[in-house]
């Protein structure tokens, strides 16, 4: 894909049409992250729109050699997210009213890209922590309430998840020999 | 704090800012590590962290399919951000509160602020009009004593052929293939709950060759006014106001429906931009008025009113 042949190139730039077209591809993406983030069906509403709201604003700055469109957009969510989570004082204890995702959902859906493979080579603490950020939407209270760990082992668990899934999606020799030992 | 453990702190910070978000002391750590020149290199390296995230996040969702379906109402508040509604406005809802949608202006409908709408001049005229629906009614109808009843017709999906835009004021609208206001008014006129009534018109001389309906979803608070015929009006004399009467306010004060031109050909779908919730609407009615609208109508110009059964 090109910067020019990208839909969000073409909304950034004022494209009508592909404003409006945003909404078909991306509106279930923001939807689903939302729910996962919001404490309420109202509240994820009110988010998507939020959401949105930035996505367009941001759309120009979209560069395919950096990342996919869709997670261009889930980063710009996950933004807004993560401010809305953090200017509510106190967050209801179930994150949405949809079910929630657990780990072996995940692992069954999980099975076919880049993000997919190294997900599936990331030691499991590190996977599981990762797994109930990203896809749960929940914060580090929650994942320490929920596996017992202490507030700063999830947050170290979380940053040694991160940092090295960046390792694995890249294409440097280390990151290919750390998911080789993973996964032996 | 050494160097090691400065580069391992600056780590665990950018990874809490793209996972957890940070709070101000925080931020203003990172920016500080970030700066140093030891620091420079993997800066750089982790500076995608938050793409990274979402990439994982948007992983997931690719993967389960189950979760692709966007609700109706969302789609179409969704759409009025798409067209640029809610540009400036990424915080909160204002008076609609939380959860509601707010309404797509489409270009036409003037959207806020305007010096002549202050809350000081909301007094006699519409104390004048009924404490209940019927009465409005009747109160409508006296300043234009021909008004016939509205004909409201069966809620349900349409084959309404979609309508050429008057609006010369908004061209982006036309090149707007993906949801013009004829799509959005088809598509709420396919949801449950949508109410369709034609407009019944006055003696007024705009509204002689006028018909068309409006189209309401309570829910959304959203809708549609459909005009063909409506006389052209310019702008720089005189515009068109809509008014909705809701049975769970005071009769007095009908919320204020938006401000509103025709052009030319006499033909348009407006989308109506009500200022507050409506509950329930009795009555729509549309008035001319001067220039931006007003806060309160003289009634003087009566053109159209239409009564949903519901």
């Amino acid at each position: 894909m090109t910067t020019q042949d990208a839909l969000l190139t073409r909304a950034g730039h004022g494209d009508a049409a592909a404003r409006q077209a945003c909404v078909e591809r991306f509106g279930p993406l923001v939807w689903a992250l939302a729910r996962r983030h919001t404490p309420s069906r109202a509240d994820a509403e009110d988010a998507a729109q939020e959401i949105f709201v930035d996505l367009l604003r941001s759309a120009d700055r979209f560069d395919p050699a950096r990342s996919t469109e869709n997670g261009f957009v889930a980063m710009i969510a996950r933004r807004r997210l993560i401010d809305l989570a953090r200017r509510r004082a106190v967050r209801a204890v179930e994150p949405s009213d949809a079910e929630p995702s657990s780990s072996a959902q995940l692992d069954e859906r999980v099975d076919a890209s880049k993000a997919a493979r190294m997900l599936a080579a990331l030691p499991e603490r590190e996977r599981s922590v990762l797994s109930m950020i990203t896809f749960e939407g929940l914060s580090q209270q929650e994942i320490a309430d929920r596996t017992g760990m202490p507030l700063g082992t999830v947050k170290t668990f979380a940053r040694r998840a991160l940092l090295l899934a960046r390792e694995l999606m890249s294409d440097a020799p280390r990151a290919r020999d750390v998911a080789t030992e993973v996964e032996s | 704090m050494n160097a090691e453990q400065r580069k391992e702190r600056f780590e665990q910070l950018a990874a809490d800012a793209a996972l957890f978000g940070l709070d101000a002391d925080e931020a203003r750590e990172l920016t500080e590590l970030r700066a140093l020149p030891e620091l420079a290199e993997i800066a750089e390296s982790l500076a995608d962290l938050d793409l990274l995230a979402g990439e994982i996040a948007a992983e997931a969702f690719v993967a389960d399919a189950s979760e692709q379906e966007l609700p109706e109402s969302l789609r179409l508040a969704l759409a009025d951000v798409a067209r640029g509604e809610r540009e400036g406005d990424d915080r909160g809802h204002g008076e609609r509160g939380r959860g509601a949608l707010r309404p797509i202006s489409g270009g036409r409908v003037d959207g806020d602020a305007d010096t002549e709408r202050g809350g000081a001049a909301r007094a006699l005229p519409w104390l004048l009009a009924a404490a209940a629906i019927v009465v409005a009614v009747v109160g409508w109808s006296r300043q234009s004593p021909d008004v016939p009843v509205a004909n409201p017709t069966p809620t349900g999906p349409t084959a309404d052929p979609p309508l050429a835009s008057a609006d010369a004021a908004s061209p982006a609208l036309a090149s707007v293939d993906a949801a013009t206001p004829s799509s959005e008014r088809e598509r709420l006129l396919a949801l449950a709950g949508t109410t369709r009534t034609e407009w019944s018109k006055t003696k007024d001389e705009a509204a002689r060759s006028a018909s068309g309906d409006v189209v309401w979803h309570s829910g959304l608070q959203r809708g549609f006014m459909r005009f063909k015929g409506l006389a052209h009006n310019d702008p720089t004399q005189t515009q068109y106001q809509l008014w909705i009467f809701d049975a769970e306010r005071d009769e007095r004060y009908p919320v204020d429906g938006g401000v509103f031109d025709v052009g030319p050909d006499g033909e348009v779908i407006v989308p109506i931009s009500a200022k507050l919730d409506v509950r329930k609407a009795k009555l729509f009615a549309v008035t001319v008025e001067k220039p931006g609208g007003v806060v309160v109508s003289k009634r003087e110009r009566i053109v159209l009113t239409a009564a949903p059964t519901s």
